[in-house]
């Protein structure tokens, strides 16, 4: 263990743990107004990373256009595509399902996630795993010193757009009426359709949100690290992200946050004490811990779940 | 009904006798006949069909939703691999008598896990406890893939780590795999016939009302975890001691996922829909490999075909049947006659075909069973649904190079898959989450629901139907 390492680390852990906050936001927004566990979400993160990738390497010419432009649109196509996917989803895997038992919900769930990873590996480029060119990510050239600690302008980017897209959602669900809706479908479903709310719409709605948030963790991850895309780019991070959103009580907005960033500085701290083989392992025994010893997590009501 | 010693016993003993002719005959008399292939095949796919049966009993009989499963596999397997690298040379015992007592070593290692994993079922509910189940499957990869005799290992153990573990000698012989599947089956279903087994549908149907009623859900719960553990870690020893190799990959999230599959397409609670699902989708997924690759626009067209199909039946359907239609009823039934000659002559043709024997008697199995299941079932019940589903193949067909040439004809689908080619081996596991989800969203209850093969069911399907009946209709 070195102590000198360990501020650059949390840095880093940081910066991961904002990716799982914008993840963990849509499984906890489902599981709100649903009570559906949606495997399928860390898959739509794997798509938005790769219309990202598709954005910048093939469908626009990323010599000739302003940097900065790219980047943002790199960032709206993965989200509009991404919202696109997510209401399908919704359409025609969950929508049918509704009011069925919770188990046949979670198995569509997990045929959802497969069917993405695996049929992905039809539609997406796989061999030899892409990544997105480095010269896209403009702010990785120049950082910023600190108090000695070295910070990317990427890494501040990330960090930046989190806490933008969080605002946005955190001033849609408390200041607006769909907002409102949202929250009282979460509250109650059956009462909420009662008083007159369209609970196809606001599930729809949830599934978008949720959906480009994910893709907005996705483009930027595969953007500012540049890691090789799989099909199964998706599939530890939404893991992660669920984890995240137990802990900080699912159904809970602010403690999907504070949950991702809990989760993100976990990880690294594991890596950065030697256990590095063990570092997908620790969400799980977080999990596990958390609904042996308090199900309803760090902030969320002590009802249901259990 | 009186208790018939005689008659007891005796259908016991015969029972006994029959599945050591099965076992002794699929080993010596069918076995010579094929390759290697074909007996790696029916090894995998008996012992796929025994872990979705050993899952069906957590998952189907007790109703507590596991997706884990792979993990007691995986303990079972590196348990007994281990156990053979490290001890099978210096101890001089017969093979036979050793795999015995590594399958009972690999149970108690996976029924202990069980019981760990079973402990929060008491605790958690539904979803909960299958993500529970989930990550604790992954723990177990995890920590096996660490365990590589250096730094990161617990106590120096050497489990290979990533590269996986040699074992030999290789034991396991197909009628091991043919006994342990009935092994397994006898032991769920003989399970179900005592008052103790009832105990577990009752925790299914409604742990309060179970509780209520005086049935133990604690322990029943933690008995379901072991005994499915146990079974599964059964399969794992005999499945290292096959193979010869193991790795971390063999018992991914995707292994879990593929033995659900296998519970809840069969029909969760059914023994005999897991362990007929588990045969014929191990078989499936290595029929799919030599399926001859697809271009990507025929794909998508087909695609779109069908969803185009789909809506248009599911938005006339209410119209047909406000007018009870028969003359429609006969022309889909002569549709489905059709198909029924269609299957015998692709039957006619795939025992042509150069494939591996057991895959080729298998569809061949099904598609003969199918015919003869739609022709000479009571009534015919089955033949309209079965000609629609021929009518939409043969408009799907028609359909696709309409679709084809509108595809082509866009600029950006041209330039980005004109000449894609999709090859099916990628395919197979997507096949399987796309059935998960159809089965889901059509049949919920699985192909078999809590139904159990019988004889007499077998007796009904063929059986004419009566005069008086035949009247009635």
């Amino acid at each position: 263990m070195n102590w000198d390492l360990l501020p650059q680390q949390l840095v880093i852990g940081i910066q991961l743990g904002a990716i799982y906050a914008l993840i963990a936001l849509g499984y906890t927004m489902v599981y709100g107004v649903l009570r559906l566990i949606n495997f399928a979400h860390g898959d739509v993160y794997m798509v938005g990373a790769y219309l990202a990738y598709y954005t910048s390497m093939q469908w626009f010419n990323r010599e000739s256009m302003n940097p900065y432009v790219l980047l943002i649109s790199m960032l709206v196509v993965a989200m509009v595509g991404c919202a696109l996917l997510g209401l399908l989803i919704e359409r025609f895997a969950y929508r049918p399902l509704r009011g069925a038992p919770r188990s046949s919900l979670l198995i569509t769930a997990i045929g959802v996630s497969l069917l993405l990873e695996h049929g992905g590996l039809l539609v997406f480029k796989t061999a030899p795993p892409p990544s997105i060119h480095e010269s896209v990510n403009v702010l990785a050239k120049n950082s910023l010193v600190v108090f000695g600690l070295r910070i990317d302008s990427a890494q501040l980017a990330v960090f930046v757009v989190t806490l933008i897209l969080m605002l946005l959602l955190w001033q849609f669900v408390t200041r607006t009426k769909t907002g409102r809706a949202m929250r009282a479908v979460s509250h109650d479903f059956d009462t909420a359709a009662l008083m007159g709310v369209d609970v196809n719409r606001i599930v729809a709605v949830t599934f978008v949100i949720g959906s480009s948030l994910a893709a907005a963790g996705g483009m930027m991850n595969a953007t500012a690290l540049g890691t090789p895309l799989t099909t199964f780019y998706g599939l530890i991070p939404g893991v992660k992200a669920f984890v995240a959103a137990v802990l900080g009580g699912i159904g809970n907005i602010p403690g999907a946050v504070v949950g991702g960033f809990i989760m993100g500085i976990c990880e690294v701290l594991v890596v950065w004490a030697g256990y590095g083989g063990y570092r997908d392992a620790v969400a799980f025994v977080i999990l596990i811990g958390i609904l042996m010893f308090k199900p309803s997590g760090l902030f969320g009501s002590a009802a249901e779940k259990v | 009904m009186t208790f018939n010693p005689g008659k007891y016993w005796g259908t016991r003993l015969l029972s006994l006798l029959l599945v050591a002719g099965v076992v002794a005959g699929l080993q010596y008399g069918i076995l010579p006949m094929l390759d290697g292939y074909d007996s790696r095949l029916i090894v995998l796919s008996l012992l796929f069909a025994s872990l979705a049966v050993s899952l069906n009993m957590i998952n189907g009989i007790t109703g507590q939703f596991s997706i884990g499963h792979a993990a007691f596999y995986l303990i079972g397997a590196y348990t007994t691999g281990r156990l053979t690298m490290s001890l099978f040379p210096q101890m001089h015992i017969s093979p036979g008598i050793w795999l015995i007592m590594m399958c009972i070593v690999g149970a108690i290692a996976a029924g202990i896990a069980g019981f760990i994993v079973g402990l929060p079922s008491l605790r958690l509910r539904g979803d909960y406890l299958a993500i529970v189940t989930l990550g604790f499957g992954e723990i177990a990869r995890i920590v096996v893939q660490n365990q590589d005799g250096k730094a990161l290992s617990f106590w120096g153990l050497d489990l290979g780590g990533a590269f996986g573990l040699t074992v030999k000698p290789q034991l396991t012989q197909v009628a091991h795999a043919a006994l342990l599947l009935i092994f397994t089956i006898a032991v769920s279903r003989n399970l179900l016939k005592t008052a103790q087994g009832l105990s577990f549908l009752a925790v299914r149907e409604d742990e309060i009302a179970a509780e209520a009623t005086g049935v133990n859900t604690t322990v029943t719960k933690i008995t379901a975890f072991v005994i499915g553990a146990a079974l599964a870690g059964m399969t794992g020893a005999l499945f290292s001691h096959y193979e010869g190799f193991i790795s971390p990959t063999h018992f991914d999230m995707n292994a879990s996922f593929i033995i659900v599959a296998m519970v809840v397409i069969g029909g969760t609670g059914s023994i005999t829909g897991s362990a007929v699902a588990g045969i014929v989708l191990t078989l499936l997924q290595e029929a799919l490999r030599k399926v001859q690759s697809i271009a990507a626009i025929d794909l998508i067209a087909y695609i779109l075909g069908a969803i185009v199909i789909a809506v248009a039946v599911s938005q006339l359907k209410p119209m047909v049947r406000m007018h009870k239609s028969a003359g429609l009823k006969k022309t889909l039934a002569g549709f489905g006659l059709l198909g029924c000659v269609g299957a015998l002559a692709a039957v006619f043709f795939l025992a042509k075909m150069d494939m591996a024997t057991v895959i080729k008697a298998g569809i061949i199995t099904l598609l003969i069973g199918l015919v003869l299941a739609l022709t000479v079932q009571r009534g015919r019940k089955g033949l309209p649904a079965f000609g629609l589903v021929v009518l939409a193949i043969i408009a799907d067909i028609l359909l696709r190079p309409i679709f084809a040439v509108g595809l082509h004809a866009v600029p950006f689908i041209q330039k980005n898959l004109g000449t894609t080619e999709y090859s099916p081996s990628n395919l197979r596991m997507a096949i399987f989450a796309l059935a998960l989800v159809v089965v889901m969203l059509v049949k919920p209850q699985g192909m078999f629901g809590h139904h159990e093969f019988s004889w007499d069911w077998l007796k009904g399907l063929f059986k004419r139907p009566h005069r008086e009946e035949e009247i009635a209709a």
